[in-house]
């Protein structure tokens, strides 16, 4: 009686596991397999980085491999890459969660020989070979400004909504736009600069109290991807669509609603297919044992900025996001 | 792994005593075995289908996550063990990790760090079991609360920031090996053992499974009641700070949310293991095989190429099979809780 049972669930939750890994043999590839970890699984935006990565991956003749934890979560992260290096891939490619976190599972990596890059989202500078950067903080931080100048016509007073006062990379990019104000625009008057906490509803609640306590206000920008659609939400519901102009950086899929019905002209960011095209190219060149150059052009990317005493490689300019090209996009 | 406290139970059914007492030993033996077997089963298919997976490397990589899920689930098998549940485990985790972030900021020797964070997850455990052991509140109750009040002291002592910059005496932790095995997990097995041997030689540990089985009887019977939870929840406490330090040694950094994943693992740890939820009954092997079957089964997965989801969903196959086999072999209906 008892052993049937036994057998009976033994026999089944093996049953289980073959059906659901199929039966053959595993080849082992850790010659050419590229394996990238985004900071979580399952989400559009590091869905398309993966689209566009395994695309280039299969052209180059590397074996593609993603996978990730299921919430953005470091030390689940780290687990994940440790159960990787088992595997030894040839190159690994991770968007890091925590840089301080992620940093000793990178090291550990590169002893035993692996090439690592670090892409989206950067480590300790010494825990891995390269960073491929989507935009430097410069162009990027400029380009926005120049995209709410020129809806304003270069004058009038404006206010940021940034995600949180401590994000290191949100604060680069504000630096660079207040900077082009100053240098560009004289006419312009920053009034505020708030955080939202990368929380849609706070963005909202402070855009808002900004649109009541600045009656003359013209422009926003939104510094962190909740806060665009929250203050285009707040804008229309002041009935102001199209007298107070919005800039900064969102996802096409959240800002697709304001765009199709004209509150917000120009939502920009990047590509991020194209960012994992160039983070499976780069890839490519650790195994050949080729350093990047400079002004190089990438095939589906287009000219690359490399900078080798960071060891940071920078995919270019930022895409702006408009009515003719969102749907396109799908992130 | 009975005492004769987990009887008392069984005891209701007088004219079957005997039988419901062979019956209990069989199912807790039984559904440890019924696991192992299942995980030798993926062992050897996922060695067969991937060359990797039986690597020195990936078993030192797989055993030093597996030996801080393990520490809290110790912790938490005693918690069952007596007839309650603790939710505050992983902001105990991270209570203790932004005490060693703030310690080491302050430049203190290694060993005041290490003692700060245990000190500190002490603290906690003996905060949840003062609540439950001598205000006599409920273990739900009280640990959801403080889950969300250790998490909040954790994120207010931390600002949201993850610290960095540990000595690299407490990295040691992570990196150093003995014949191979990591020590992290070395310690593990050693916990692992002391807390058989308190659960089975010594009178703490008889009280604990008296509690759980019937705490009215436990009480009436004149036992300390209160001080064996207090000691329950103190030593999960301990305990949590141990993998607090790991988990900071293996990450080199601290952070207010690091042991989140830890709670639920740990519980579904100790009921693969075969502890019956409602208490009266704990197995260190049971607790251990438990553990070892979720991570191992969970980096065979990864290295089958097997998607994250799937992982998650057939993970969770495995813990329903094994519960399911479990009850099914206890055979007694009435035993089925």
């Amino acid at each position: 009686m008892k052993n049937r049972h036994c057998r009976t669930f033994t026999s089944l939750g093996l049953a289980l596991l073959l059906l659901a890994t199929g039966c053959s043999r595993l080849p082992r590839n850790s010659k050419t397999l590229f394996v990238m970890v985004p900071k979580l699984v399952g989400i559009p935006y590091f869905n398309a980085a993966r689209d566009g990565a395994s695309q280039e991956a299969g052209r180059l003749g590397l074996h593609f491999f993603y996978t990730g934890p299921t919430s953005a979560d470091a030390s689940l992260q780290v687990d994940v890459i440790a159960g990787l290096l088992a595997r030894h891939p040839a190159v690994l490619a991770v968007s890091c969660d925590d840089a301080n976190a992620l940093a000793p599972v990178l090291r550990r990596a590169r002893r035993y020989g692996i090439p690592v890059l670090t892409w989206d989202a950067d480590a300790q500078p010494d825990a891995r070979d390269w960073f491929v950067s989507q935009v430097e903080d410069e162009t990027l931080g400029r380009h926005v400004m120049d995209v709410l100048a020129e809806q304003l016509a270069g004058r009038g007073q404006y206010a940021i909504i940034t995600g949180s006062l401590t994000a290191s990379n949100l604060n680069a990019w504000l630096y660079w736009m207040k900077k082009e104000q100053q240098e560009k625009y004289p006419e312009m008057e920053l009034v505020a600069v708030v955080p939202g906490n990368d929380d849609q509803q706070q963005s909202f609640v402070q855009a808002q109290s900004l649109l009541q306590a600045y009656p003359n206000l013209r422009g926003f920008i939104g510094n962190s991807s909740a806060a665009p659609p929250a203050i285009a939400r707040a804008i229309e519901q002041a009935g102001l669509s199209g007298q107070v102009a919005i800039a900064g950086l969102s996802t096409p899929n959240l800002m697709r609603h304001y765009i199709e019905n004209k509150t917000v002209k120009t939502i920009t960011l990047w590509d991020p297919g194209k960012l994992g095209r160039l983070t499976a190219a780069v890839a490519a060149m650790m195994l050949r044992h080729e350093t990047p150059r400079d002004g190089m052009d990438v095939p589906g990317v287009g000219q690359i900025r490399v900078f080798p005493e960071a060891h940071k490689i920078v995919m270019g300019s930022p895409l702006d996001f408009t009515r003719e090209n969102i749907g396109q996009y799908w992130f | 792994m009975t005492s004769p406290a987990s009887y008392e139970k069984s005891g209701k059914h007088a004219p079957k005593f005997s039988t419901a007492v062979m019956k209990l030993r069989i199912s807790e033996s039984l559904q440890p075995g019924v696991v192992t077997l299942l995980v030798l089963f993926f062992c050897i298919y996922a060695g067969y289908r991937s060359g990797d997976f039986w690597s020195v490397l990936n078993w030192q990589l797989l055993t030093q996550p597996l030996a801080e899920a393990g520490l809290v689930s110790l912790g938490m098998m005693f918690v069952i063990a007596c007839g309650g549940i603790d939710l505050s485990v992983g902001a105990i985790i991270g209570v203790a990790a932004v005490t060693a972030g703030i310690t080491a900021q302050h430049k203190l020797p290694v060993s005041e760090i290490e003692i700060a964070a245990l000190a500190a997850g002490m603290l906690c455990g003996a905060f949840n079991g003062l609540l439950i052991g001598i205000l006599r509140l409920s273990s739900i109750l009280v640990t959801l609360g403080s889950m969300i009040l250790f998490s909040g002291v954790a994120l207010a002592l931390s600002n949201g920031n993850s610290f960095a910059g540990f000595p690299d005496g407490l990295l040691w932790w992570t990196d150093a090996t003995l014949l191979g095995i990591p020590v992290e997990f070395l310690l593990f097995l050693a916990v692992a053992a002391i807390s058989a041997v308190l659960l089975r030689y010594t009178l703490w540990g008889h009280y604990v499974i008296a509690v759980g089985s019937n705490r009215v009887a436990a009480r009436y019977s004149g036992y300390p009641v209160a001080l064996a939870l207090f000691g329950v929840y103190t030593l999960q406490g301990l305990l949590c700070g141990m993998t607090g330090i790991l988990l900071v040694a293996r990450l080199a950094s601290a952070r207010a949310d690091m042991g989140q994943g830890l709670m639920l693992m740990a519980i579904a740890a100790v009921v693969l293991g075969g502890a019956p939820i409602a208490g009266g009954s704990a197995s260190v092997i049971g607790t251990l095989v438990g553990v070892a079957a979720f991570y191992v089964v969970q980096d065979g997965l990864l290295l089958l190429d097997v998607p994250p989801f799937v992982q998650h969903a057939l993970t969770s196959v495995l813990l329903l099979v094994a519960v399911a086999a479990g009850i099914l072999l206890r055979g007694n209906r009435e035993d089925r809780r």
